[in-house]
């Protein structure tokens, strides 16, 4: 695990994003708003010691696992990766190229840190649940200090699968407390506002009437999701599902809250521009 | 002379539903702590009560949710168990492909998937139970097996070597009882079988089909055509050599399936032969139509899968 002072930390985020964007434009392709609106939400996974791993030791028995069930977001985790020392920062270059192993979606162990194959929405939420069951098995049912979490990360556009309810009743009828789910609700899909495409109403009432732990934070604030994650920890007898509430490309001005960035492109002149604002090309 | 095969009593032999050979398959290699097995609401249909009883801690209930299911199995293999996932194959390959593709083939992870009620056998619930589809969807998928067992006594063996095969199998087992006519013996993948000897004609089955094309056989000898019959039983991957051999000695070869024609075991045996050694091929199945509700025997001869239909249908390509 890196350690690193609260100072250090907070420059993650932005730093985070500006690999992101530099990803999604050598690449041509990928995908730009919800990796932007969740770098706080990984971050404090990775670097506010809230996961264990070994990078030198990916599959490490007692990790924590982190499952991308939004796995369009894989260029913000992939940064997080090198940043954490999974793997050299220069091979971020690579993303999306024939042979590498950073695909256009994470792809199961294909690099060091990546636990499941997701893309398709709603899939990793399962995954994420059979792992928690199986861990529990290996560890016995009552929780111990050593038994591993798992860390599911999913997008709100996600929750029109079907399948991530399915996901819900199994994770809580199998009293799952080894299991935190992080909700990244930045309100936006491919192609519209959520608001437009269903009547979600109030997502943290639909959550608990399931049987989740339903807590919420601020999702681009490094102090809010630390402060739900150790309360998510201290769930007994089920699951724990963190809303976070964030802003679709956060960070950079004429990307945030726009359904439009969710998967495009930036123009040369649009990347020099976002890049200044998160801080500049070398920017700390 | 009878082949070392088959029970010496095999026409007459008793009686019993393949899904009743998975049950003893599971009890079996549940001695395995790796091994859970997942059911989808159907674990008395499907006759897997005998495992729940021997290992509860390792049976899991998963309600009527069959893409979640998928996903579950695939995150208990990716931790290294051995996930068997129990349901009805309009289900589970039918309703939840898309999880066993990305969840489980494209990590190619360990889980097996147990379809039942193939077929136009599964009588009468109709249509929606009945899957004729299944063999076909789980074809394509890369890195997938496909086992077709012809009775309980090879659904059993055929889950033994399941379990000691590494990546995702899928096994198919039909309703009805039928003739337990094989004898035990280890169940090899990608390992077809010589049932009978004939020069005249080879006939491919798979599932219950087999001991129907091995009475057929008998007719049709009466009728001075002398037909080898192969179970197929590993429909992915095929049997190459054994089902290449008979071709070139017969010449002409009929597959027999209660699935559609397009893309089942048929299939997999005709595209096998055009590329390698083309001869004639008949496949006798379903034909781009759904079953009725009603009782399986009445249901097979509106189809043609009953043995005097599969007589006349073979005579009249011949």
């Amino acid at each position: 695990m890196v350690m690193l002072t609260a100072q250090e930390i907070e420059k993650i985020p932005d730093q985070l994003r500006r690999e992101v964007l530099k990803m999604v434009k050598r690449a041509g392709a990928g995908h730009v708003a919800g990796p932007l609106s969740s770098a706080e939400i990984l971050t404090q996974l990775f670097f506010g010691e809230e996961v264990k791993y070994k990078p030198e030791e990916p599959w490490w028995e007692e990790r924590d696992r982190v499952v991308l069930s939004a796995g369009h977001y894989c260029p913000i985790l992939y940064a997080t990766l090198a940043r954490a020392g999974y793997f050299k920062q220069e091979e971020l270059t690579t993303f999306m190229q024939l042979g590498s192993r950073l695909p256009g979606h994470p792809e199961y162990r294909k690099a060091p840190g990546i636990e499941a194959t997701t893309g398709s929405l709603g899939q990793g939420v399962s995954v994420a649940v059979g792992m928690a069951i199986a861990l529990k098995l290996k560890y016995g049912e009552r929780a111990r200090a050593n038994t591993p979490r798992v860390y599911c990360i999913m997008s709100d556009g996600e929750l029109q699968e079907g399948q991530v309810w399915e996901a819900f009743n199994t994770a809580v009828r199998r009293q799952l407390d080894n299991l935190i789910l992080i909700l990244d609700r930045n309100h936006i899909q491919i192609e519209r506002y959520i608001s437009e495409v269903v009547q979600m109403g109030e997502i943290e009432g639909r959550l608990e009437a399931f049987g989740l732990n339903t807590l919420k934070c601020d999702g681009n604030d490094l102090k809010s999701i630390k402060k739900a994650l150790a309360l998510s920890k201290e769930t007994k007898g089920g699951p724990a599902i963190i809303v976070a509430e964030t802003v679709a490309g956060k960070g950079v001005s004429f990307m945030e809250g726009k359904p439009d960035w969710h998967d495009r492109v930036p123009t040369d002149k649009e990347l020099e521009k976002a890049l200044t604002e998160l801080g500049g090309e070398d920017g700390e | 002379m009878e082949s070392e095969y088959l029970k010496p009593d095999w026409r007459t032999a008793e009686k019993r539903a393949i899904r009743d050979g998975l049950a003893e398959g599971l009890v079996k290699i549940g001695g395995e702590e790796r091994v859970v097995v997942l059911s989808g609401d159907l674990a008395g249909s499907m006759r897997i009560g005998k495992f729940e009883e021997a290992y509860p801690e390792r049976f899991f209930e998963m309600g009527v949710a069959e893409q979640n299911m998928v996903g579950v199995a695939g995150g208990m293999a990716s931790e290294g168990l051995i996930p068997w996932i129990v349901s009805y194959a309009v289900f589970s390959p039918g309703r939840n492909w898309e999880q066993i593709r990305v969840s489980v083939a494209i990590s190619h992870l360990n889980v097996k998937i147990i379809g039942g009620h193939g077929g136009v056998a599964t009588g009468k619930n109709g249509p929606t139970h009945q899957a004729t589809e299944d063999l076909v969807l789980m074809r394509v998928l890369p890195g997938m097996t496909v086992l077709v067992p012809a009775d309980a006594t090879q659904c059993e063996a055929a889950i033994v070597a399941a379990n000691q095969h590494e990546g995702p199998v899928y096994i198919r087992t039909v309703r009805p009882e039928t003739p337990d006519f094989t004898k035990k013996q280890e169940f090899e993948i990608g390992k077809a079988l010589v049932y009978r000897e004939g020069k005249d004609l080879t006939i491919c089955a798979s599932g219950i089909q087999v001991w129907d094309a091995l009475m057929v056989a008998e007719t049709m000898a009466k009728k001075g055509k002398e037909c080898e019959v192969i179970n197929v039983a590993s429909v992915k991957p095929i049997d190459r050599v054994t089902i290449e051999k008979s071709a070139r000695k017969t010449g002409k070869v009929v597959t027999i399936e209660d699935h559609q024609v397009e893309g089942g075991m048929g299939s997999a045996v005709a595209e096998m032969l055009a590329e390698n050694c083309p001869v004639p091929v008949k496949r006798i199945g379903i034909n781009n139509e759904f079953g009725e509700s009603g009782e399986w025997r009445e249901g097979y001869q509106q189809v043609g899968l009953d043995q005097a239909s599969l007589v006349k249908k073979i005579r009249t390509w011949l």
